[in-house]
C-alpha cells in the first residue's frame, strides 16, 4: 500500500488501546466457553489457550490495521488517474513525465536502446524498466547501434559513436540535481 | 473506474463459471459440501483458466474476449456432466456479527485496493508489462520477452489473468486491476470456511480465517499486485486438498490438489520448490502408510500438475529466456549467508506486525495434534513441508547471484507467505485432531464448539 501511516499517531494509539481491550474480553470469553465445550478432552486447556490467544491478538490488531488501510485509501482515492499512473515511476525515482513525453515521439512499433551517464549508476535499471513498461508496444534492444531510437539519461547520444539523424533534448529541474534527457533517432 | 470494475467483475464471473464446471466435474454430487462450494469453485476457475490461458498463449492465442468466453463456457459445460439435482450443503458459519465484522474489514480492504496505484517495483517492471504485451502484441511475443521483459522466463499465469482483465476492461486501468487480487483474497477466505468448517469446530476455523484476513501482510501484498498472493492462495489450498487426500482417502481431493498445484507452478518460480516439496512429503507419507496404489496415484497427480509449467519451460528454453538468478550457484565462500537468511526468514514469519500469530498457531497446533491427538500424518505433512520449504528458500539465498542483502531485503517478506499460509490454514484441522484424536477426527463432524 502506497501511503500507510508510518507512525500510529493519536488515533492509531487509541485504536490499539481499544483493540487490546476488546482482545482481552474476547480472550476471556473464548477461553471460558471453549474450556467448557472441550471439557473431558486431554488437550482442552492447551487448545483453549491457543485459540483464545490467536483470536484475541487478531481482535486487538483489527481496528488499528483497518485504520491504516483507511488512511491509505484516503490518500490513494484522492489521486487523479494521471497521478496514479506515475506513482510507480516516481517511487523508483525516475521521471515518468519525461519518459512519456519523449517516448511518444517514437512510432508504436519502434525499437529503442536505453543509455545513461555513469553518474546515474544503478538508477539506470529503474529508468530502463519504467520505459519498458510505459512505452509499450515499443520494445528495447541492448545495443544502440541496432536500435531505431536511443533514449538517454544524462548522456549525450552523440558520444556513442552511432550515426544519428536528430537529437531532442529535455532538461528537468526535478530530483536531487537537474537532469538532461535525450531522444535520438538513429540514421539507417 | 466503475465501468472498469464492472468489466473486471464480468471477467471474474467467467472464471467462476469455469470453476463451477471443473469443480462440479471433479467433486461431484457425493457428500455435498465436503470439497467446497462457490468460493472454492471460483478459485478452481482462476486456477484452471490461468493455467489454460498460459497454454493457449503458447499455442498462439491472444486471449481476446471471445476466446476467454469460449474457454470458460467449455469448462462450465463440464459441470453439466454430473447430476444436477444434488445441491451442496452450506457449511455452518458463526454469529451474524462476526460475519458482518469480517465483511466490513474486507470492504475497507476492497475500497483501498480499488484506488491503489500500480506502484510496487516488480509489478510495473515485470508482471503487468507482460500482461500489457499480451494485449498489445495480440499474444505471446518472443521478441518482447527476449529484449524488454525482465525475468523473462518467469511463468506467466498472473500476467495472463491480468491480460484477460485488460481485455474485458478494454484498456489498461491499472488501479482497478488490484480488484483481481482482492477477489482472490475474498474467495480465499470463503474457500477456507467451505473446506474447513465441515472438518473442524467453527471457533477453530474462525480463529484462523480472521487472523489470515486481518494479517497486515496479506492486504499489503495484495496491493503489490505481484504473483506472491496468487501463489500463496493456490499453494495453501492445494495443501488443504493434500490433507483431505491423506486423511480421508478422497481421490477427488487429489484431483483438485493437482489443479491448484498446476496453478502454483504456473504462478511463480518458487511454486516449483513448494509444490515439489508438498508432493514429495505426501508421497513419503503414503509410502509409509504402505499404500502403493495411493502413492502411484499421488505420483500421477504430480505429473498432471506439471502441465502447469513444463510447456512454458520448454518454450522459454527454446527462446533463450532467462532471469536474474540464472548465474546462481552454491558456493562455500558464501556459507555465511545461511544463518543470516535463516534468521531473516524466521523473523519475517514470526513478525506479528506482518502475520499476527499465524505461525505460532500452526506450530503449536501441530505439536498439540501430535502429543494429545496421537496424530502423525497431519503434523508431519505440515511440519515437513514447512521446514523443507524454509530450507529451500535458505538455499536459494545462499546461491543467489544477486547482491545478497538486496535480494534478502526485497524478497524475504514475500517468499515466506506461501509456506506460512500453507501451515496456518491446516491449523484448525490439527486442533481438531488434538481434541478428538487422529482417527475420530477424520470420521466425525464436529459440533460447533
Amino acid at each position: 500500500m502506497l501511503a500507510l501511516p508510518a507512525h500510529p499517531g493519536r488515533i492509531g494509539a487509541l485504536l490499539l488501546a481499544v483493540g487490546l481491550l476488546l482482545g482481552a474480553v474476547v480472550a476471556v470469553v473464548v477461553w471460558r466457553r471453549l474450556r467448557r465445550s472441550l471439557a473431558g478432552h486431554e488437550a482442552a486447556t492447551a487448545v483453549a489457550a491457543l485459540v483464545a490467544f490467536v483470536l484475541a491478538s487478531t481482535v486487538a490488531a483489527a481496528p488499528f490495521v483497518a485504520w491504516r488501510i483507511v488512511e491509505d485509501a484516503r490518500y490513494t482515492s484522492a489521486l487523479t488517474r494521471a497521478e496514479a499512473e506515475r506513482a510507480g515511476g516516481e517511487s523508483a525515482h525516475v521521471d515518468p513525465e519525461v519518459i512519456a513525453a519523449l517516448g511518444r515521439r517514437m512510432p508504436a512499433d519502434a525499437t529503442y536502446a536505453v543509455v545513461a551517464s555513469p553518474v546515474v549508476g544503478g538508477q539506470v535499471t529503474a529508468f530502463s524498466q519504467w520505459a519498458g513498461y510505459a512505452l509499450l508496444p515499443r520494445t528495447q534492444v541492448g545495443e544502440p547501434a541496432r536500435a531505431e531510437w536511443i533514449l538517454s539519461w544524462d548522456r549525450n547520444p552523440r558520444s556513442l559513436g552511432v550515426p544519428l539523424r536528430a537529437v531532442r533534448t529535455r532538461v528537468t529541474a526535478g530530483g536531487p540535481a537537474p537532469h538532461t534527457y535525450y531522444l535520438a533517432r538513429v540514421r539507417r | 473506474m466503475t465501468t472498469d470494475a464492472l468489466q473486471l467483475g464480468l471477467a471474474n464471473l467467467c472464471f467462476w463459471a469455469a470453476g463451477w464446471g471443473v469443480h462440479r466435474l471433479v467433486a461431484g454430487p457425493a457428500r455435498p459440501g465436503r470439497l467446497g462450494g462457490a468460493a472454492t469453485a471460483y478459485l478452481v476457475g482462476v486456477a484452471a483458466v490461468g493455467v489454460l490461458a498460459t497454454l493457449l498463449l503458447l499455442t498462439g492465442a491472444s486471449l481476446e474476449i471471445w476466446q476467454v468466453v469460449v474457454l470458460c463456457a467449455l469448462l462450465a459445460g463440464l459441470g453439466l456432466v454430473r447430476d444436477r439435482r444434488v445441491r451442496p450443503t452450506l457449511p455452518r458459519f458463526a454469529p451474524w456479527w462476526a460475519i458482518a465484522l469480517l465483511a466490513a474489514f474486507l470492504v475497507v480492504l476492497g475500497v483501498d485496493l480499488l484506488f491503489q496505484p500500480l506502484w510496487a517495483y516488480d509489478a510495473w517492471a515485470q508482471w503487468t508489462p507482460k500482461a500489457k504485451s499480451f494485449v498489445l502484441f495480440d499474444g505471446l511475443d518472443a521478441r518482447y520477452f527476449q529484449t524488454t521483459a525482465p525475468n523473462s522466463d518467469y511463468p506467466v499465469l498472473v500476467p495472463a489473468l491480468e491480460a484477460i482483465d485488460f481485455r474485458f476492461m478494454g484498456g489498461f486501468a491499472t488501479q482497478v486491476l488490484h480488484l483481481q487480487f482482492f477477489l482472490l483474497v475474498v474467495a480465499y477466505a470463503g474457500a477456507l470456511f467451505e473446506l474447513l468448517l465441515p472438518r473442524a469446530r467453527a471457533v477453530f476455523v474462525w480463529a484462523l480465517v480472521a487472523a489470515v484476513v486481518v494479517a497486515p501482510s496479506l492486504g499489503i501484498q495484495a496491493a503489490y499486485a505481484l504473483a506472491d498472493v496468487p501463489l500463496a492462495v493456490f499453494f495453501s489450498i492445494a495443501g488443504v486438498f493434500a490433507w483431505i487426500w491423506l486423511e480421508e482417502d478422497d481421490p477427488r481431493a487429489l484431483a483438485l490438489m493437482a489443479v491448484f498445484s498446476a496453478a502454483a507452478l504456473a504462478a511463480k518460480n518458487e511454486g516449483a520448490l513448494f509444490v515439489g516439496t508438498l508432493f514429495a512429503v505426501v508421497l513419503v507419507l503414503t509410502a509409509f502408510g504402505r499404500s502403493r496404489r495411493k502413492a502411484l496415484i499421488t505420483l500421477a497427480a504430480g505429473l498432471v500438475a506439471l502441465m502447469g509449467i513444463v510447456p512454458w519451460r520448454v518454450w522459454a528454453h527454446a527462446h533463450d529466456l532467462t532471469n536474474y538468478y540464472a548465474g546462481s550457484a552454491l558456493s562455500i565462500e558464501h556459507i555465511g549467508r545461511v544463518p543470516v537468511a535463516a534468521a531473516r526468514l524466521a523473523r519475517e514469519s514470526l513478525d506479528p506486525t506482518s502475520w499476527l500469530a499465524l505461525l505460532p498457531l500452526a506450530l503449536a497446533a501441530a505439536v498439540l495434534a501430535w502429543v494429545y491427538g496421537g496424530a502423525r500424518r497431519g503434523p508431519l505433512l505440515v511440519l515437513a513441508t514447512l521446514a523443507l520449504s524454509f530450507v529451500e528458500l535458505v538455499l536459494v539465498y545462499w546461491a543467489t547471484s544477486l547482491p545478497f542483502d538486496y535480494d534478502l531485503n526485497t524478497t524475504a517478506r514475500r517468499v515466506i507467505m506461501s509456506p506460512l499460509l500453507f501451515a496456518a490454514v491446516l491449523s484448525p484441522l490439527l486442533l481438531e485432531q488434538a481434541v478428538t484424536g487422529a482417527r475420530r477426527g477424520r470420521a466425525s463432524r464436529p459440533s460447533s464448539g
